[in-house]
């Protein structure tokens, strides 16, 4: 039953202690017996606490306002009328890969393959067939390096990266998983072999009608890949599986896949390499 | 453009209102709500944006509490924000925690028991009513509400009597409670 006016006054006379002691007894003893009053007090109450900070209505008014009239982040939609923005990011990603390959007096950004020597991803100058010094890493926002990381650089090497972190742990968008990723399991601390060598196998299982996948590795710092490879589903099945053989130092490390054709993000997760015990 | 430079910044841009940071900080957010949302189960590209909503609200009332501070990163806070937000629903919606996903197991679903949770979506139902009435009534409800005198809202609002601020005061509150009445979470939340 609605509350008359007289009553929604009285309930707010209560509320706002502007009753007499005789009528706040009164009033007391109605709430003790009545259901339908406490629910119409306990409203009010809401709405008072509600309204108390106006400022907080008004944010909650330009939460709705900004939700209901930003564009759709692009790697959330695959709709026609935001493709553009997909498309120059994507142009974007290339020139910048065009233009790391072909930098004059150095080699390959990425890992080359498994045959070759196993590179070490933080060792700042190796030798190449020339003799030369080439950059085997990318570490563009990194302090310059001299040799083996320093102490103080170990203990940056495992400070969480709150953009990677936020997408660690989460894969696949939508209705179904794009990747079932079995190994290596997300979290892990993987130790180096005795030659300082990590072992990395992807495996997993892909979703029906997805073929191809781009594996990115990273530090924690750098925003740059330090190995990228493309996954191939295995014909006429849904394994995915890639081996890889990293020289990397202790750390935490982030890896992501996603879906060649889409971008769509398939599965993000972090590793550790552990500190060697003493 | 502007942007964001610090981790604080972001606090103090949700604690001042400051509209083009947030957002900067939805664009930023919400491909990571929404995947969190996927794979968490039973979830649309709408309660993503909820839930985005209700955590800048959350992350709003602690930036107001002067022994709050900051321990981990804002945007690691945030995601674990609208984690707890999302479990906090899931959890609700299935009565019991035997229906949740393995993951909300995790220590972190502790963030908001039950009555927080109810107090907050209480107090949504009301705010999400008050958007709904004209630009008016709201200011009419918010100065009544926060036990302005008569006469002062006759003032603020340019109206010519105290017998009209009257009138319209429960014009305006019975739409109120009309509107917030017909939210389908009304009975569950206020009548529970």
């Amino acid at each position: 039953m609605e509350a008359s006016y007289e009553q929604q006054e009285r309930i707010e006379r209560y509320l706002t202690n502007k009753m007499s002691l005789e009528e706040r007894v009164a009033f007391e003893h109605a709430l003790q017996v009545d259901e339908t009053l406490r629910r119409e007090v306990k409203l009010y109450q809401s709405i008072q606490e509600a309204l108390a900070d106006p400022a907080r209505l008004e944010l909650r008014r330009m939460l709705q306002e900004i939700t209901s009239s930003t564009p759709e982040p692009c790697m959330s939609t695959n709709k026609p009328g935001r493709l553009w923005l997909v498309y120059a990011l994507f142009a974007l990603a290339l020139c910048a890969l065009i233009w790391w390959y072909t930098r004059p007096g150095e080699t390959q950004l990425l890992l080359p393959a498994q045959e070759e020597p196993i590179p070490d991803l933080f060792q700042k100058e190796a030798p190449n067939s020339a003799g030369e010094p080439v950059v085997t890493a990318p570490a563009p926002d990194l302090p310059p390096r001299t040799g083996r990381p320093q102490p103080l650089a170990m203990a940056e090497s495992f400070k969480p990266n709150p953009s990677m972190e936020a997408l660690a742990g989460s894969f696949t968008r939508g209705t179904g998983p794009l990747l079932q990723l079995i190994s290596p399991v997300p979290n892990a601390s993987i130790k180096p072999d005795s030659g300082g060598v990590v072992h990395l196998t992807w495996r997993g299982e892909a979703g029906a009608g997805y073929t191809e996948f781009k594996l990115h590795v990273y530090n924690n710092q750098s925003p740059y890949p330090l190995y990228a490879e493309t996954l191939t589903v295995r014909s006429g099945t849904l394994a995915v599986e890639h081996h890889a053989d990293l020289r990397l130092p202790p750390g935490l490390y982030y890896y992501t896949l996603e879906h060649t054709d889409t971008g769509d993000m398939a599965f993000a997760a972090r590793f550790t390499i552990p500190k060697p015990s003493k | 453009m502007r942007t964001v430079a610090t981790e604080t910044d972001y606090m103090h841009a949700i604690a001042s209102g400051d509209k083009q940071a947030i957002g900067m900080l939805y664009r930023e957010m919400s491909p990571v709500i929404r995947r969190m949302v996927a794979e968490l189960g039973q979830g649309t590209a709408a309660d993503a944006s909820d839930i985005f909503q209700d955590a800048v609200i959350i992350v709003y009332e602690k930036a107001k509490q002067p022994e709050f501070e900051l321990t981990s990163s804002f945007h690691a806070f945030f995601y674990g924000v609208c984690r707890n937000l999302r479990l906090s629903k899931l959890k609700k919606r299935s009565g019991n925690e035997a229906c949740m996903p393995e993951e909300a197991t995790l220590g972190e679903s502790e963030l908001f028991s039950d009555a927080a949770y109810l107090t907050m979506e209480r107090l949504k139902l009301i705010e999400n009513a008050m958007l709904k009435l004209g630009e008016d009534c709201r200011r009419l409800m918010q100065l009544h509400f926060l036990e302005t005198p008569v006469s002062q809202i006759a003032e603020i609002l340019g109206y010519n009597s105290e017998g009209y601020v009257r009138r319209r005061k429960c014009q305006c509150k019975a739409r109120l409670i009309e509107l917030i009445k017909q939210d389908p979470a009304y009975r569950e939340l206020i009548e529970y």
